[in-house]
């Protein structure tokens, strides 16, 4: 297990645009936003988050998108498929090893965004939560868009994982909301956190019947 | 079943001003049902004369 | 054979319940005349959910028994539902205008039904870009039962925000919230409405199975 956790670690580390690309891409489009209005005509920190969120998503979607097709294209997963007959195991260490080294820094610099547009620092830590565990539900159900498109090109698995995703969109700004108003964060959070792991135990079960089919 | 539930035929059509709203939502809809059993049939047609061809 | 018996009473049994609806049915008490697209939206609503259901019942049949015909039901059912929840967004969105002024509204049940559309096409484009189609099948198989995941949360959204949307029309468990002279045109149209897209879900069926299995000796023959 450790061995195949330092393995996919240091498979992404020497992909330097699969995991430094999403992030600066990240810092871009949030610099991009206050730039395309007027800021001093609206209050940025109002709907500032909003961008964070759809930047999140969007950016854990191409961060996740060659998740198993590089593989696919060197044979490696042929090769695990011929000696594990599962991928289970593939499935859960790359997604969490995605989680750890693009969706922390994802978390943080959406964080360090809103506080830089007029969030509160005592909000910060709560913002940074929220996002890190919604990266942990984007990261999942991107894999399975992913591994459905497999060879067949981003567009494809953005269709179909993107409806997946939206009621995470819904829960997170119940989120920004529950911050806001300062009432019921914990239970919000709680079903973040709930709905990620949940998909973490699940998700890699249908992510390896989906690669399965893939190679049968 | 009760009574017609309109006086006229014109109250009918018109429905207190929101029968453009009820006409035309029925009547897209009744269209689009009504094309789509066509067009598949017209399919289904060539198909079955392209497969005895074979 | 029996496809036109089933076509045609679906089509007698709509006409009958959008005449006795349109014309014969009391006047709401609050939205007026306007309330009667509620004939041909909720039977829409109801069909565009179920029709998903179904698929994702024939996805567990394709997935687990490996039954062939479940991912051809699919394959046909998809575009079905593409057409019906097309029809319940534009009906109720049309209906929106009079009641509520707006004809679009971030509602969640609205939204949810743009993501079921977006599902179905998203459906129908993962199976069509696929040249290997038994691969495609079953790809698009474990697609629709991930999928159905959310529909409870279409159901449940509206519990979970406050919204303008009325609360469903008809539950099973309780005494329906409306009056039994409205009540009765709506189930027939309901039944109406199922009996006709069963119709032309054979229909799309048919066609789809003489197209991917032309070169099979009883398609050939058939006819």
């Amino acid at each position: 297990m450790f061995n195949l956790l330092f393995a996919e670690a240091f498979k992404l580390r020497h992909r330097l645009r699969a995991w430094l690309g999403p992030l600066l891409i990240m810092v871009l489009v949030l610099i991009a936003f206050p730039l395309s209005i007027d800021v001093s005509q609206y209050d940025l920190n109002k709907f500032y988050f909003s961008i964070i969120v759809i930047s999140l998503l969007m950016i854990s979607f191409l961060a996740t998108e060659s998740i198993f097709s590089e593989d696919y294209e060197d044979g490696s997963l042929e090769q695990i498929y011929l000696e594990e007959k599962d991928f289970y195991k593939v499935a859960l260490t790359k997604i969490s090893i995605y989680v750890f080294f693009i969706g922390i820094p994802m978390s943080l610099i959406g964080s360090v965004f809103s506080f830089a547009n007029g969030v509160s620092a005592d909000e910060l830590p709560k913002i940074f939560v929220v996002l890190l565990f919604s990266t942990l539900i984007l990261f999942n159900l991107f894999a399975f868009g992913s591994a459905l498109s497999l060879n067949k090109g981003a567009m494809l698995g953005v269709l179909v994982s993107l409806p997946l995703t939206l009621p995470v969109i819904v829960l997170l700004g119940r989120a920004v909301r529950t911050i806001q108003y300062g009432e019921g964060f914990l239970e919000v959070l709680a079903l973040l956190l709930g709905v990620g792991l949940i998909l973490m135990a699940i998700m890699p079960l249908i992510i390896s019947a989906t690669l399965k089919t893939h190679l049968e | 079943m009760s009574n017609f539930a309109f006086s006229t035929l014109q109250d009918f059509f018109i429905m207190d001003g929101h029968g453009i709203y009820v006409w035309s939502v029925y009547l897209v809809s009744l269209t689009l049902i009504v094309i789509s059993f066509q067009v598949t049939n017209r399919k289904l047609h060539q198909q079955k004369i392209k497969n005895a061809q074979k | 054979m029996y496809l036109p018996y089933v076509m045609y009473l679906g089509f007698f049994l709509l006409a009958i319940g959008w005449v006795w609806g349109l014309g014969f049915a009391p006047q709401d008490a609050i939205q007026g005349n306007s309330y009667r697209i509620i004939f041909l939206h909720v039977p829409a609503s109801i069909f565009a959910q179920l029709i998903y259901f179904f698929m994702a019942v024939c996805a567990l049949m394709h997935l687990v028994w490996r039954v062939k015909l479940a991912a051809y039901l699919i394959k046909s059912a998809a575009p079905v539902g593409v057409i019906i929840t097309f029809i319940a967004l534009f009906s109720g969105s049309i209906w929106g205008i009079p009641t509520w002024g707006t004809w679009w509204q971030w509602d969640a049940r609205i939204t949810s039904t743009l993501i079921l559309f977006i599902m179905y096409l998203g459906i129908l484009t993962l199976h069509s870009s696929f040249s290997n189609l038994e691969k495609a099948d079953r790809l698009m198989s474990i697609l629709v039962v991930v999928g159905v995941v959310n529909i409870p949360i279409i159901k449940k959204s509206v519990d979970w925000w406050s919204t303008l949307h009325q609360p469903a029309s008809i539950t099973i468990s309780e005494a329906p919230s409306i009056d039994s002279s409205m009540l009765y045109p709506l189930l027939v149209s309901i039944s109406g409405m199922g009996l006709t897209l069963i119709a032309l879900g054979i229909l799309i069926s048919r066609l789809y199975i003489f197209t991917r299995e032309k070169n099979k000796k009883w398609v050939q023959n058939y006819e």
